[in-house]
C-alpha cells in the first residue's frame, strides 16, 4: 500500500512539474504567451520565396526595438492557396491587420471595397518616420519610386489609394558576361549596345560565334512566359506614337478600358502599319530564340542561361538574386536597348525614349478596416516604406525597395527602374484574360521559320473583336462589383453624420465615395455605350 | 440600510430618460457596423435601436447589402423605401427615394435605368435642396448621356444634361456632374474648348485631393495644349508636378513643359 501511495505521489509530480514546465513555456515563449502583452501586428503576404520574408523580418526586428509594446507577426501563405486563405479570413473576420493584395488576383475584385480601408489622406502627409531624411515633409505618396501610379491606376476606389507597396520590379537584360567577352573578343571597339540596331549587331556576332565554334550558344533564352514580357515591352516601346494618338482623353496613359473601346470602336487594329512594323520587330527578337520556345517555361529558361547557352535572358529583377548568386559567370545587369529614330523597322514611327523597366512599384500591402489594431497596423506600415526600412528590406531581401532615397547595392542599380522617358500605356498585346488568350494562342504564327506577320495578322483579327468585347465586359462588370457595396457605406457615412455627433471625417468619406462612385459609374457607361454601339 | 422610496423612483425614472439615448447609440453602432460592411453585427446592433424611421432606413439598407443579393429580396427593400420615402419631408425620405433608385440603376440583376431616373426626379421635384436628391440628378444626368434612350443623338443628350446642371447647387456635387460633362464631351468628340468650359468651372470649385485631382489636373494641362491654350497649359502642368514629384507621368509633363516654354518663347501668341 506504501508503495502505491508512494508510486503515485511520484506521478503527481511528475504530472505537476510536466505542468509547470508547460506554463513556463506558454509564459515565457518569444510568440505570444500569457504575459505577452503587446499588441499584435500581422502582416499576411504569399512572397514566400527566398529574400521577401528575410526582408521584412529585418524590418520587423527593427520596428520592434523602436516599439516594445508592439509586435509583428509575418503570416507566410503560399500563393496557390491565397485568395482562397483571405476570402475566408476576411468573411470570418480573422484576417491580418495588413494584407497582400492584387488587382489580377481572379474572383476577388469585390475584396478591396468590403475589406479594406482607403489609405489617400494618410499619403499625403508626410510619413512621421522619414523625419531626419531626405524624405523629411514630403507627402507620404511621393516618398515612393513611382507615387504609387499602380495603385492609382488599379485602385477599385477612382481617386482613393488603398495601399502601399515594398518593392520595385523592372525586366532587364541579365547577361553571361564571360559569354559576352567570348562572343566579342577583344574588340577595342565594342561597347554594349545602346539602341536596338546596335543589339542587332550583337545578335549577328552571337549566330556567328555559334556557327564558327559549334556550340549551342543564342542570343536570347528562350521560354513563353520570358518572351511574352520582353515582347510586350518591346511593343509598348515602339507604339508610343499610337498610345499617344489614341489618348484623347489627355491622361497621358492608356487604361485598359480605353484600349478596348479604341478597338472596338475601330480607332486601331493591327493592320494599322505602325502594328505590323512593331510585330516585325517582334518576329525579329523571337528568333534569337530556341525553337519551340512557347513550349518553354520559365525555369527552362534560366537553365539555358546558367548552362551557358544563352547571352541574355529576358526576366524580371525578382530573379537578379538568386542568378547572380547561382550563376559560376559573371552576370551583369542591362537594360533593353529601344529602337530609335533611325531604326530600319519602326524608326518612321519613332515617338520618344519609353521609360524602361516600366519603374513601378509592387508587393501592395492594404490595411484591413476591421483590423483589430488598426492604428499600430498603420504605424507598422508608415515605418515599413520608410528609408529605413526600406534600406533594410533590400539589404536583407536582395529585392529593391519601393522607397525613394534608399541605396541601392552597386550589383543592382542597373536594375533600378528609372523615368527617363514616355510613359503612355500599352495593352498591344492584351488588355485582359481573353485577349492575352488569343494573341499568345496565335503567337505560333509570328514566330518561327513559317511565321510571318500577315499571317499572325489574319488569324489574329477576326478573333480580337469578340475577346476586346468579353474583356471589356469583364471590366464593367468588376466596377459594377465594386461599385455596388459602396451604396451602403455611403448610406452609413451620411446617416451617422443625423444620428450620431456629426463628424467631418464622415462628410469626408462619403463625399470621397460619392466622386468615386461618380467617376467608376461614368467608366461604365462609357463601356456599355460602346459595347451596345458595337454589337454585330 | 434604508433607501428613501423617493430616491429609487428618482434613479429609475433617470434611466427611463437614458433609454432613448441608449436607442440612439444602438443605431449609431448599427451605421458604423454597415459602414465597416459587418452587417450581421450591424442587424444585432439594429436589434437594441428604438422605432425610428432611421432605424426603418437602416434595415433597408442593411437588407439590401445581404449577401447573396436576389432581386426577390431587392424588390422587399425597394417596398420599404417606397414607404419611407412618400409621406414624410425629411432627410430620410430623400435618402429612400435616392435608394430606390439606386436599385433600379445599380443593384437588381437587370438594371431598369427608366424606373432609376423616375425615383432620382421624384426626390430631386420633392426634395430640390436635399443632398440625397442632388447626388440623384448627378445620376440622372449620368443616365441621360449614356443610357436612357435618346433618338436625338450626343448634341440632345449633352443639352439635356447642360439643362440639369443648375439645379445642382451642392459644389462637390456640381464640381463631380461638371467633370462628367467635360469626360463626356471628349466621349462624344465636340469641340476641345468646350470641354475645357466644364473642366475649368470644376476647378474652380475645387475640392479633388489625392490622385483625382493629379490626374484632373494632368487632363486639363494636356487638353489646353492640344488647344494651344499654352500658358494655361504650362500652369496646369505646372501645378501637376508641384503635386507628383514621382508618377511616371512626370517625365512627359515635364518634355510637354520643355516644349510649352519652347514655343512661347517663339513668340507663340498663345493664352
Amino acid at each position: 500500500m506504501k508503495a502505491g501511495w508512494t508510486r503515485g505521489r511520484v506521478a503527481l509530480l511528475v504530472a505537476l512539474a510536466g505542468y509547470a514546465c508547460l506554463a513556463w513555456w506558454m509564459f515565457t515563449r518569444k510568440t505570444g504567451g500569457l504575459t505577452d502583452s503587446r499588441t499584435t501586428v500581422r502582416i499576411a503576404h504569399w512572397q514566400i520565396e527566398l529574400g521577401p520574408p528575410d526582408g521584412l523580418e529585418a524590418v520587423i526586428k527593427r520596428y520592434e526595438e523602436l516599439n516594445p509594446d508592439i509586435r509583428v507577426e509575418q503570416v507566410l501563405v503560399p500563393g496557390r492557396i491565397y485568395a482562397q486563405w483571405l476570402r475566408t479570413n476576411l468573411v470570418g473576420g480573422t484576417g491580418a491587420d495588413i494584407i497582400e493584395y492584387g488587382h489580377f488576383l481572379a474572383g476577388m475584385q469585390d475584396v478591396p471595397i468590403r475589406f479594406f480601408e482607403p489609405i489617400t489622406d494618410l499619403l499625403n502627409e508626410p510619413n512621421p518616420y522619414n523625419r531626419g531624411t531626405p524624405l523629411d515633409g514630403v507627402p507620404w505618396r511621393n516618398t515612393f519610386l513611382d507615387g504609387l501610379f499602380n495603385e492609382q491606376i488599379y485602385s477599385p476606389e477612382i481617386g482613393q489609394i488603398y495601399s502601399v507597396t515594398l518593392c520595385q520590379v523592372t525586366m532587364r537584360f541579365f547577361c553571361n558576361e564571360d559569354l559576352l567577352r567570348e562572343i566579342v573578343g577583344d574588340d577595342p571597339d565594342f561597347r554594349f549596345p545602346q539602341t536596338f540596331d546596335e543589339l542587332r549587331g550583337l545578335f549577328a556576332r552571337t549566330q556567328e560565334f555559334a556557327a564558327r565554334t559549334g556550340r549551342p550558344v543564342r542570343s536570347l533564352a528562350g521560354a513563353k512566359l520570358n518572351a511574352e514580357w520582353l515582347l510586350d515591352f518591346m511593343l509598348t516601346s515602339s507604339l508610343l506614337a499610337v498610345s499617344a494618338e489614341m489618348d484623347r482623353e489627355g491622361q497621358l496613359t492608356r487604361y485598359q478600358r480605353n484600349v478596348q473601346m479604341d478597338y472596338l470602336r475601330g480607332r486601331w487594329n493591327y493592320q494599322r502599319p505602325e502594328l505590323k512594323a512593331a510585330l516585325e520587330l517582334v518576329r525579329e527578337i523571337t528568333h534569337e530564340m530556341r525553337p519551340g520556345f512557347i513550349q518553354l517555361q520559365r525555369d527552362d529558361a534560366v537553365r539555358e542561361f546558367m548552362n551557358g547557352h544563352a547571352l541574355f535572358v529576358a526576366t524580371g529583377t525578382w530573379d537578379a538574386t538568386s542568378l547572380i548568386r547561382l550563376a559560376d559567370f559573371p552576370v551583369s545587369i542591362r537594360r533593353f536597348p529601344q529602337p530609335d529614330a533611325a531604326d530600319p523597322l519602326v524608326g518612321d514611327f519613332h515617338y520618344g525614349r519609353a521609360a524602361d523597366g516600366s519603374g513601378l512599384t509592387a508587393m501592395a500591402m492594404y490595411l484591413n478596416k476591421n483590423g483589430r489594431n488598426k492604428e499600430a497596423a498603420i504605424d507598422f506600415m508608415r515605418f515599413m516604406t520608410s528609408v529605413e526600412a526600406g534600406q533594410l528590406f533590400m539589404d536583407h531581401s536582395g529585392w529593391i525597395s519601393s522607397v525613394r532615397e534608399t541605396k541601392l547595392p552597386e550589383y543592382l542599380e542597373p536594375a533600378l527602374g528609372l523615368v527617363n522617358g514616355y510613359t503612355l500605356g500599352g495593352g498591344y498585346m492584351r488588355t485582359g484574360a481573353n485577349t492575352a488568350h488569343v494573341f499568345i494562342q496565335n503567337m505560333y504564327r509570328l514566330v518561327g521559320p513559317q511565321g510571318s506577320v500577315e499571317n499572325f495578322i489574319n488569324a489574329l483579327e477576326p478573333a480580337m473583336t469578340a475577346a476586346q468585347r468579353a474583356d471589356l465586359q469583364t471590366d464593367v462588370r468588376n466596377l459594377n462589383n465594386a461599385l455596388r457595396p459602396q451604396d451602403a457605406e455611403v448610406m452609413a457615412a451620411r446617416a451617422l453624420n443625423r444620428v450620431a455627433t456629426p463628424s467631418a471625417a464622415n462628410d469626408h468619406r462619403g463625399e470621397s465615395l460619392e466622386t468615386s462612385q461618380t467617376f467608376s459609374e461614368l467608366n461604365i457607361y462609357q463601356g456599355l455605350t460602346v459595347l451596345a454601339e458595337t454589337m454585330r | 440600510m434604508f433607501i428613501p422610496r423617493s430616491y429609487i423612483i428618482v434613479v429609475l425614472l433617470s434611466c427611463l430618460t437614458a433609454l432613448p439615448a441608449v436607442a440612439d447609440s444602438n443605431l449609431a453602432e448599427a451605421w458604423r457596423k454597415v459602414a465597416g460592411h459587418l452587417y450581421t453585427e450591424a442587424g444585432l446592433a439594429l436589434r437594441g435601436a428604438g422605432e425610428s424611421r432611421e432605424r426603418e432606413l437602416a434595415g433597408a439598407v442593411m437588407l439590401a447589402a445581404q449577401q447573396p443579393t436576389t432581386d426577390e429580396r431587392l424588390r422587399e427593400v425597394e417596398r420599404r423605401l417606397q414607404a419611407l420615402g412618400e409621406p414624410a419631408d425629411d432627410a430620410v425620405s430623400a435618402a429612400a427615394l435616392y435608394l430606390a433608385g439606386r436599385l433600379h440603376q445599380v443593384h437588381f440583376s437587370r438594371a431598369d435605368y427608366a424606373q432609376a431616373a423616375r425615383y432620382f426626379e421624384r426626390a430631386a421635384s420633392r426634395f430640390p435642396s436635399s443632398h440625397w436628391a442632388q447626388l440623384g440628378l448627378v445620376k440622372l444626368a449620368m443616365l441621360q448621356l449614356y443610357m436612357l434612350p435618346e433618338p436625338g443623338g450626343p448634341k440632345v443628350r449633352l443639352a439635356k444634361t447642360d439643362a440639369l446642371l443648375p439645379r445642382v447647387t451642392i459644389p462637390q456635387l456640381r464640381r463631380d456632374l461638371l467633370i462628367v460633362l467635360g469626360r463626356t464631351r471628349i466621349f462624344y468628340e465636340q469641340p476641345l474648348d468646350e470641354v475645357l468650359q466644364d473642366l475649368l468651372a470644376a476647378d474652380a470649385i475645387g475640392g479633388l485631393t489625392g490622385p483625382a485631382l493629379g490626374e484632373f489636373l494632368l487632363q486639363i494641362a494636356e487638353l489646353s495644349l492640344r488647344a494651344d491654350h499654352l500658358r494655361q497649359s504650362r500652369d496646369y502642368f505646372t501645378r501637376y508636378l508641384e503635386l507628383n514629384t514621382a508618377d511616371p507621368r512626370a517625365y512627359t509633363a515635364n518634355e510637354r513643359l520643355k516644349q510649352i516654354e519652347a514655343r512661347l518663347a517663339a513668340g507663340e501668341n498663345a493664352s
